[in-house]
């Protein structure tokens, strides 16, 4: 085979993952909101109405010492929204489509894939809502620097929550166990995840349980980006964390890949 | 070469199936240092070896569990074989049942996107079909519906129209032209001798010896795990006949 008939095979390929990838994100997207009324406003409603609790609970019980506590909490339950649905509906992705595996040799890591970008489309509509706010609150926010961290923090979030989804969805088919696993996990994780607290309210020896929380770093990241505060730093920092997951994703997914069909 | 569709050589394939293991099992294996075996081989097929040319239409007998859907999913490239290779030249459409690519929620539009894209064909093929399958289908009247709320013939000719009308290469049936009433059963099978007559290569496995003699000039028995006789039609069916009325 020539060099040109090599390319437009490799061609066809990539437009037929990003097809794929296209009509299983539609599906997700029509299955997810059959016969509601509402549709995708939930997703909108779910974490604000998560962050009306965490209001009531922190500020109004337990008077936790944050200025602007509101500005304070939304970004973090929005991206914690994701980060967590992405879990729970990543972790049954592959046992959910075992029919379509089974029959057709599509690359299976597209399944998580969209899963996660189904989340991350109901995070981006949260966004004016986020930038509202914080308008409204008199934080400015500079168009340039905000894009460009934006779109970085967007991109790792992605990849973060993707290799997460596979990692479980790929275990979860081989034991079960880890379905319940993950549920544990989540609820345990929202607490050393500071979303609704400061790591300045925390205690020394707590405080190195929360720092190695890779998520920890992605919630103060989001925190800054809209509080204008975004360091390189701190992106180095997530970057890192996103491709060691991604590598043991991508161990995982080579040691498990082809025994998926056969064991669903 | 370039005249083979799909090849064989050489394939074994044995499961390795995770065994039902409790937290009783690891204490027990742990307290008594005993290994505890975590899985166990099962052997689906043993050393085949075939080669199907492009155009040929190839049957698959056998009795069940003799390794003819484990054959299917080596052809399909959903199985990777254990031993052996697997050439495979050619798009493969695999009939698909509810469930598989199919969604319940979505209507016939929407199906015969999501299952030809997953198929391998390119969406802009599929959107000029679209038509023509809901024609082939006979579905005209319901096709802005959920399929769910489809009837098992209605499906099952939704998906026969899918993979046949959207120009397939290498066709795997497996047991569907069961379904569907008797006046659908025969257009099914006047395509499919139609597809021979264009030269698309088909591998039909069915219970239905009719079926196998109408449209296969060759036939492959698969007897416990192996390659029992693979031949002509009339010659392979006879022989399978007898030894299936003996038994």
């Amino acid at each position: 085979m020539n060099a040109r008939k090599v390319s437009s095979l490799f061609q066809k390929k990539i437009n037929w993952y990003i097809e794929i990838f296209l009509v299983l994100l539609y599906k997700e997207w029509v299955v997810k909101y059959k016969r509601t009324i509402l549709g995708f406003i939930w997703s909108l409603l779910y974490p604000l109405l998560l962050a009306g609790v965490f209001y009531i609970a922190f500020k109004s019980a337990f008077k936790i010492p944050i200025k602007n506590y509101s500005l304070f909490l939304l970004p973090g339950v929005f991206v914690w929204q994701w980060f967590s649905n992405t879990l729970y509906t990543g972790v049954w992705s592959f046992i959910e489509t075992a029919a379509l595996i089974k029959k057709l040799p599509i690359p299976k890591w597209i399944i998580p894939l969209t899963k996660t970008t189904l989340d991350l489309i109901h995070f981006l509509l949260a966004v004016p809502i986020l930038i509202f706010f914080f308008l409204f609150q008199g934080y400015p926010i500079y168009l340039f620097n905000f894009t460009v961290g934006f779109l970085a923090l967007l991109l790792l979030q992605l990849l973060f929550n993707f290799s997460l989804a596979l990692i479980f969805g790929l275990l979860n088919v081989f034991f079960r166990d880890i379905e319940r696993l993950v549920n544990i996990l989540l609820n345990f994780l929202i607490f050393i995840t500071p979303i609704f607290y400061s790591l300045k309210n925390v205690e020394e020896p707590l405080v190195n349980i929360i720092l190695l929380n890779p998520l920890t770093y992605f919630v103060i990241a989001w925190r800054h980006l809209f509080l204008g505060e975004l360091s390189f730093k701190e992106v180095i920092i997530i970057s890192i964390i996103t491709i060691t997951f991604l590598g043991i994703a991508n161990f995982i997914y080579k040691l498990f890949a082809n025994k998926i069909p056969e064991n669903l | 070469m370039e005249n083979i569709a799909i090849s064989l050589e050489n394939v074994s394939k044995t499961y390795t199936i995770l065994d039902k293991i409790s937290y009783k099992d690891l204490l027990f294996s742990f307290l008594k240092k005993k290994k505890l075996c975590l899985y166990k081989h099962v052997e689906a097929l043993k050393n085949i070896s075939f080669t199907v040319n492009k155009g040929e239409s190839v049957g698959i007998i056998g009795r069940n569990g003799a390794g003819k859907s484990t054959l299917l999913g080596l052809i399909a490239g959903v199985i990777k074989p254990t031993k052996g290779s697997v050439f495979v030249n050619g798009r493969i459409s695999p009939l698909l049942e509810l469930g598989g690519g199919f969604h319940p929620d979505l209507n016939a539009y929407e199906n015969i996107i999501l299952n030809g894209v997953l198929m391998g064909v390119p969406l802009k093929k599929i959107r000029k079909k679209l038509h023509e399958i809901i024609e082939f289908a006979e579905l005209e009247r319901y096709a802005n519906q959920p399929i769910r709320t489809y009837s098992s013939g209605m499906l099952a000719r939704l998906g026969f129209a899918i993979v046949t009308q959207l120009e397939p290469e290498i066709l795997l049936i497996d047991e569907v032209l069961a379904v569907g009433d008797i006046r659908f059963r025969e257009k099914c099978i006047d395509l499919m001798l139609n597809f021979k007559k264009q030269r698309v290569t088909i591998i039909l496995v069915s219970h239905n010896l009719e079926d196998i003699k109408t449209i296969c000039d060759r036939v492959i028995w698969l007897e416990n795990h192996k390659i029992k006789m693979d031949g002509p039609t009339d010659l392979v069916l006879s022989k399978y006949e007898e030894v299936m009325h003996n038994a």
